[in-house]
């Protein structure tokens, strides 16, 4: 039954697809679009419906749900287990475009040329992920035949004759050790698919002949919260990986990891050169080139993913998949950049930036960054594919290069975050900078003395403090000085001031969010500490102020998993504050050994304690224990730039007639 | 007078942070070279390096390279020695020569090139 | 069409095309499929003990070629190459073959041989070092060593009868066959 309505749900969403394209692209009215939108949106959540109603009925005649699904897999997991493997995480990637071709039919309100154009280029994009959905990606197979507690025949005919599985072997072991697992891909993908959107208003753009900078007005709050949405996921999948991966850390540099994070940094350079368009009417060229990559990112960073061509920890395995995302990657590439190179001369000339030291000239410096940033970090990722190719050399590419790339990088980056939001348009004044800079900076200094002088010698620590210190101060008197500047009372002028430009003021809070993250990351980095051994029960490793006690082993079984593990009390000066029990799991009696830390949050830094060997017959462990000082700061930072982003796609701006301006010298 | 005490203490405080990190670390965490060599060991079960992995295979690498550090080893002898058994695969960092010099100089050819792009826009009117 | 924007589309399509290229033909190659540099040297001297606890002398083996296979019981590819191990020692008597037990417990190794066959000696490897001394991935790798005590040759993967007898034979010829894939390998428990 699911799969028949799983299948049927995909076909009507491919043949909805295929019409939006060809109805967009020739010529239709809003009610002409109006059928096949519809029929994309519903076919894509019939589709996902039906892979719930497989899993939670445990359907084992389901390709899918007999491949990665078993009757023992909690509730939430059960449901999660829809997107956690190849063919289901497509599921979703086409519901969450559909969703967002839905949206885009029902909230333009110009509904123009531009407009038809860019819903026939999502149609082109759901074309083809509904179409791997349809034949090599086909979550909604028949099993027809099962072996060994396997499925070994499937067939696309939904009416052939199933045999069911008894029961499956479940998800993923990793995917199903955290709740964040549910999470973290949903968020992602609505990142990554969102920043379809303003993508496709430039290819409409171009198609239409049109220029101007209509399309990064229309599409404005669809960039910031598509750029908030990746953000979010990927703190959240650097929060897994902290929580779950048992290596200690949160950040590997791995292909995978790279892959969100390279269409984050080209997206975060397109907010910033889109606001230079916006204001003064430069950049338009390049805003079109930035939008068009940032989008191939994300495809290339779902190649990267699916397709099993890198080694990494979070990579599905090989399948046709791969070669059908790469022939749409390099044939949307050349489509898109083809148009944009013949089209090019019709985007209006940009204005003449008039001096480098200006808000410009900042935004400038912020773009240069950010894609050399991008540029390093791709080719870090590529080279070693690209130099076994040529050469035949193996070699990797790893933190110390990714490092390396990211620390001179970062510095310069927080240095103009902290002048750019205050540097006038046009040209900047020696004056005012002074005015508006001298004072912050003063401070930036004494925070980076007084740590210098409580014996912090880091060149990393003492520089990242003062970076964060300095723009934290920037805005802050820049807030401060425009509030007290309004007649209304404090929280009221503070609001108005917020309310009067909500783009500005959340891009603020999101730069406050940058420091925060980098003093985290760098201190928790820069200061933690190691150390192992094997405890014998009753024994005791000292960390830091911490001691760990091994006060006995522990086995627990639960539906499908049994976990072995540690009890360690944990003291801090001698003082009880937490017990641990980091332990290992075995899921459904099969599959690797899944190690999970037992880790002690605090706002001054975290105790991390993993497991590498257990013998339960003596109940000896074998321990690494890490100290993180701060390191909590760093996933506020990170959830504070999520708050920024947020405020700034929903807050609408007030009315000139509501808030007066008020004129600050 | 007022613009004297405000330079005056942006020099004091710039210089001592200047000098301090001149001083360079006397800090609290010691500069563990193990951890510092066994980051740019790649585990070869896993695509991170062996600090950042906690597999058998990684602890045992940490354990060679501590023993190799107590016998007085140099940093190039003791990567030489995994690259002897692995190849350049097993470098998280690759080598600033040969042919990984190319992807050394890709961000600077990056940033030379982004630079060039801004003065051109600067100088050519539009 | 203004030059600048040309000349950067005309790069952007050329790149595209080396990255098709380029990751077109990654497609099907495990990417731990790496060379190894051990090929052409001595075998490493390793000191290991057999499943038994005695102490076991690779140097004594010398004189004739040596096939050094290394597995673990958790390993599932290691169970289907096992049988073609034991018939290949079974039809090269004058070749020496040697198993290395890699990150495994000596109750579940032995039960594993109970199962599996045991033609030839095995030795267990409990921290991993003979297998760091061997640059090995995972399991099942297998080397191939000539009767000068030379590495010639390295499977990675379940070797199958048709890839031992081809590596063998060429070994027997005094050739240097280089490092194989057979399909992937297991990396851990």
């Amino acid at each position: 039954m699911s799969a028949f309505f799983g299948f049927s749900g995909i076909l009507l969403a491919l043949i909805s697809s295929g019409a939006i394209a060809l109805r967009g692209f020739l010529k239709a009215d809003k009610a002409g679009l109006r059928l096949p939108v519809l029929g994309l949106l519903i076919g894509s959540i019939v589709a996902m419906g039906a892979l719930e109603l497989a899993l939670l009925t445990n359907d084992f005649s389901v390709s899918y749900v007999a491949a990665h699904h078993a009757r023992s897999t909690p509730l939430i997991y059960a449901i999660a287990t829809a997107w956690a493997a190849l063919e289901g995480s497509i599921v979703l990637w086409g519901l969450v475009l559909a969703v967002f071709t839905f949206a885009m039919y029902r909230r333009d309100r110009l509904n123009d040329t531009v407009w038809r154009f860019a819903l026939a280029t999502m149609g082109v994009i759901s074309l083809f992920f509904f179409g791997m959905m349809a034949t090599i990606a086909n979550p909604f197979e028949v099993c027809t035949a099962v072996f060994e507690g396997r499925c070994i025949e499937t067939t696309a005919n939904v009416f052939a004759s199933s045999v069911a599985l008894l029961d499956g072997p479940g998800p993923n072991p990793l995917l199903q050790n955290h709740i964040l697992m549910a999470v973290h891909p949903p968020v992602l993908y609505l990142g990554y698919v969102g920043f379809a959107v303003p993508f496709a208003y430039a290819i409409g753009t171009l198609m239409a002949g049109g220029n101007g900078t209509a399309w990064l007005e229309r599409t404005r709050r669809w960039t910031l919260a598509a750029w908030t949405f990746l953000t979010l996921g990927i703190v959240l999948g650097a929060l897994w990986s902290y929580a779950v991966l048992n290596w200690g850390g949160y950040w590997a540099w791995d292909p995978v990891e790279n892959a969100s994070f390279l269409p984050w940094l080209a997206g975060t350079a397109f907010l910033h050169s889109s606001v230079v368009e916006r204001k003064r009417g430069m950049l338009r060229t390049w805003n079109v080139a930035l939008v068009i990559a940032t989008f191939e990112l994300t495809i290339l960073g779902t190649f990267l993913t699916r397709s099993g061509v890198v080694a990494s920890v979070h990579s599905f395995t090989q399948s046709a998949v791969g070669p059908a995302i790469l022939m749409f990657l390099i044939g949307s590439s050349l489509a898109a950049f083809g148009l944009f190179a013949a089209r090019s001369h019709l985007i209006v000339q940009s204005p003449r930036i008039e001096s480098l030291a200006s808000r410009e000239g900042v935004f400038l410096l912020n773009n240069l960054l950010l894609t050399v940033f991008a540029f390093a970090v791709l080719a870090g990722t590529m080279y070693p594919m690209l130099l076994e190719a040529f050469t035949g050399d193996q070699v990797s590419v790893g933190r110390p290069f990714f490092d390396a790339v990211a620390s001179p990088i970062s510095y310069v980056l927080l240095l103009a975050i902290g002048i750019g939001p205050v540097t006038p348009y046009r040209i900047a004044g020696a004056p005012i900078m002074k005015k508006r800079l001298v004072i912050p900076a003063q401070i930036a200094l004494a925070a980076g003395a007084i740590s210098v002088l409580s014996g912090r010698r880091e060149f990393s620590v003492v520089v990242v403090i003062m970076l964060a210190t300095f723009i934290v101060a920037v805005i802050t008197k820049r807030f401060a000085e425009l509030v007290t500047a309004r007649p209304e009372p404090g929280l009221q002028a503070a609001s108005h001031v917020l309310a009067g430009d909500p783009g500005f003021w959340g891009g603020q809070i999101s730069h406050i969010g940058v420091a925060v993250l980098a003093l985290g990351l760098t201190v928790s980095s820069a200061l933690g500490i190691q150390a192992s051994g094997v405890l014998e029960v009753g024994e005791t490793i000292t960390i830091d102020e911490f001691t760990l006690t091994n006060v006995g082993v522990f086995e627990r079984t639960f539906p499908g998993k049994v976990s072995q593990g540690v009890t360690l009390e944990l003291r801090r000066k001698g003082e009880a504050v937490d017990l641990l029990e980091p332990h290992l799991s075995r899921f459904n009696n099969q599959g690797p050994v899944v190690g999970t830390p037992g880790i002690h949050v605090d706002v001054t830094g975290d105790v991390y304690a993993s497991i590498n060997a257990l013998d339960a017959s003596d109940g000896s462990v074998g321990l690494d224990v890490s100290r993180y000082p701060y390191l909590f700061v760093m996933w506020v930072g990170g959830f504070v730039i999520v708050m920024g982003g947020t405020f700034s796609t929903i807050v609408r701006r007030r009315s000139r007639r509501d808030v007066a301006p008020v004129a600050v010298s | 007078m007022k613009r004297m005490m405000s330079l005056a203490v942006t020099a004091i405080l710039a210089t001592i942070v200047v000098v301090g990190l001149v001083q360079g670390p006397p800090s609290t965490v010691p500069y563990d070279r193990v951890l510092e060599l066994a980051g740019q060991v790649r585990c070869p079960q896993c695509q991170v390096s062996v600090a950042d992995s906690n597999a058998a295979v990684a602890q045992t690498m940490r354990v060679i390279i501590a023993e190799q550090v107590e016998a007085g080893r140099s940093d190039d002898e003791i990567l030489e020695y995994f690259v002897d058994r692995y190849g350049e695969w097993v470098l998280t960092k690759p080598r600033r020569s040969g042919s990984t010099l190319l992807l050394w100089l890709l961000p600077l050819v990056g940033i030379g090139a982004g630079l060039w792009a801004i003065v051109r826009l600067r100088r050519v009117p539009s | 069409m203004n030059k600048p924007i040309q000349i950067t589309a005309s790069l952007t399509v050329l790149a595209l095309i080396v990255l098709g290229i380029v990751l077109g033909s990654r497609f099907g190659n495990d990417p731990l499929d790496v060379e190894s540099p051990l090929i052409g040297q001595p075998l490493p001297a390793l000191n290991l003990e057999t499943i038994d606890g005695e102490p076991f002398d690779f140097a004594a083996l010398s004189g004739s070629p040596i096939v050094i296979n290394v597995w673990a019981s958790w390993c599932l590819p290691c169970r289907a190459e096992h049988g073609v191990l034991q018939a290949g020692a079974e039809a090269y008597q004058g070749v020496d073959f040697v198993g290395i037990v890699y990150q495994d417990s000596v109750s579940n190794a032995r039960r594993f041989l109970d199962t599996y066959g045991a033609e030839y000696p095995n030795v267990m490897d409990p921290d991993a070092r003979a297998a760091i001394e061997l640059g090995v991935f995972g399991v099942p790798e297998t080397f191939f060593i000539d009767a000068n005590g030379i590495i010639v040759a390295k499977v990675q993967g379940p070797v199958t009868a048709l890839i031992l007898e081809e590596t063998l034979n060429a070994v027997l010829l005094g050739q240097q066959p280089g490092t194989r894939s057979a399909g992937t390998v297991q990396l851990a428990e």
